[in-house]
């Protein structure tokens, strides 16, 4: 495969990034593979042909391309309208890692408050 | 095509929420139709700006992240109330103000994708022209979030150290996020300052246009967010750098 994503490969490879995509990832990610992610976030997905366009590849290369993001939990596939579009994959924000003890003492402090 | 405006700052206490109320206050009455969404869930306050209270707010952005509602259940149209020349609609997307709802965000945590397709929601549910996200101060994942699918971001800063330093962050996270339109707003300038240069200074520092240097306002102070500033004093300097910086913005 050509392009930009055999660059990138090792990257990819040393990412085990299965629980989803951080907006933090993003500053981290070498320049194209960030610009890529973060086209398919800011128009909330693309489909092939629209990425294909864009890193100026044939559909194929762009297809595998696409296929390593999604198996590194980074975008995932959703079929709208019987097309695929190519969605980013986020994770759940982390929780604030602090001790439970807080947490409990805000519960007993907000246990009557109306919902 | 519609636009989405992220304003944001490094510090707290920039006056990034009374910014984006202006220039929302600004676009809607050249008759867009604007969103207002507050994305500073641990801090929320641009509601008060807007004049709404907690006893109109039965859904918030809270309440989309736990899945209670659709993004545009927790929509309110504010701009009847604000009165002025406002000649289209703003809708006020607040966060929650409930202390345990803050607590339980910031504990639990939410979906970041579910925020992301929020933003995108929004826009095509309430046909907006312009999406503006008022954003929490510093790096965390809704403000990276907002500034890289923002169109335009305007970076709020004072003339002051600990800003200049924080800004150039921000800055740099920006122009790593690809951000189209970066502007710098310099706010709280002292009045014994000479402007001219403060510009050209922050514009050196960053290679970033400064849309504009707005003084300190003893009027803006007096206000003390009890409305919207350029509908209470349509004539005011102030009032004309706004239009300054939503043009610059929109550009």
């Amino acid at each position: 495969m050509g392009g930009i994503f055999d660059r990138l490969q090792d990257d990819l490879d040393a990412r085990n990034n299965k629980k989803g995509l951080s907006p933090v990832d993003l500053l981290d990610m070498p320049p194209d593979l960030a610009d890529l992610v973060n086209q398919i976030i800011r128009k909330n997905g693309m489909k092939l042909e629209d990425v294909a366009n864009n890193l100026n590849q044939s559909q194929e290369e762009a297809k595998q391309a696409l296929e390593k993001l999604v198996d590194k939990g980074y975008i995932r596939r959703v079929e709208v309208k019987k097309e695929v579009w190519y969605k980013a994959q986020f994770g759940r924000k982390a929780d604030k890692v602090v001790s439970d003890n807080i947490w409990s003492k805000l519960d007993n402090i907000f246990k009557d408050e109306p919902e | 095509m519609s636009k989405i405006i992220s304003i944001h700052s490094f510090r707290g206490g920039t006056g990034k929420s009374n910014t984006t109320a202006n220039i929302s206050a600004i676009l809607a009455g050249q008759g867009l139709r604007v969103g207002v969404i507050d994305t500073d869930i641990q801090s929320p306050g641009i509601h008060v700006l807007f004049g709404f209270s907690e006893d109109e707010m039965k859904y918030s952005l809270n309440d989309y992240l736990w899945g209670k509602c659709n993004i545009e259940d927790a929509a309110y149209e504010v701009s009847r109330s604000l009165g002025g020349s406002i000649s289209s609609s703003i809708y006020l997307i607040p966060s929650s103000i409930k202390a345990g709802e803050i607590a339980r965000v910031l504990r639990e945590g939410y979906d970041v994708g579910l925020l992301n397709d929020g933003f995108h929601e929004l826009v095509e549910a309430l046909d907006l022209d312009v999406l503006m996200i008022d954003t929490h101060p510093g790096l965390n994942e809704e403000t990276l979030l907002s500034v890289a699918i923002s169109d335009a971001l305007a970076v709020i800063m004072r003339p002051d150290q600990q800003d200049y330093q924080g800004t150039s962050v921000t800055v740099e996270v920006a122009r790593k996020l690809n951000v189209p339109r970066l502007v710098i707003v310099v706010n709280k300038t002292p009045l014994v300052y000479d402007f001219e240069q403060v510009k050209s200074q922050v514009e050196q520092l960053y290679s970033a246009e400064v849309a504009a240097v707005m003084p300190h306002s003893d009027e803006m102070m007096a206000l003390a967010s009890a409305g919207v500033f350029v509908l209470r004093y349509p004539d005011h300097e102030m009032t004309r750098l706004y239009r300054q910086i939503a043009q610059k913005l929109m550009s």
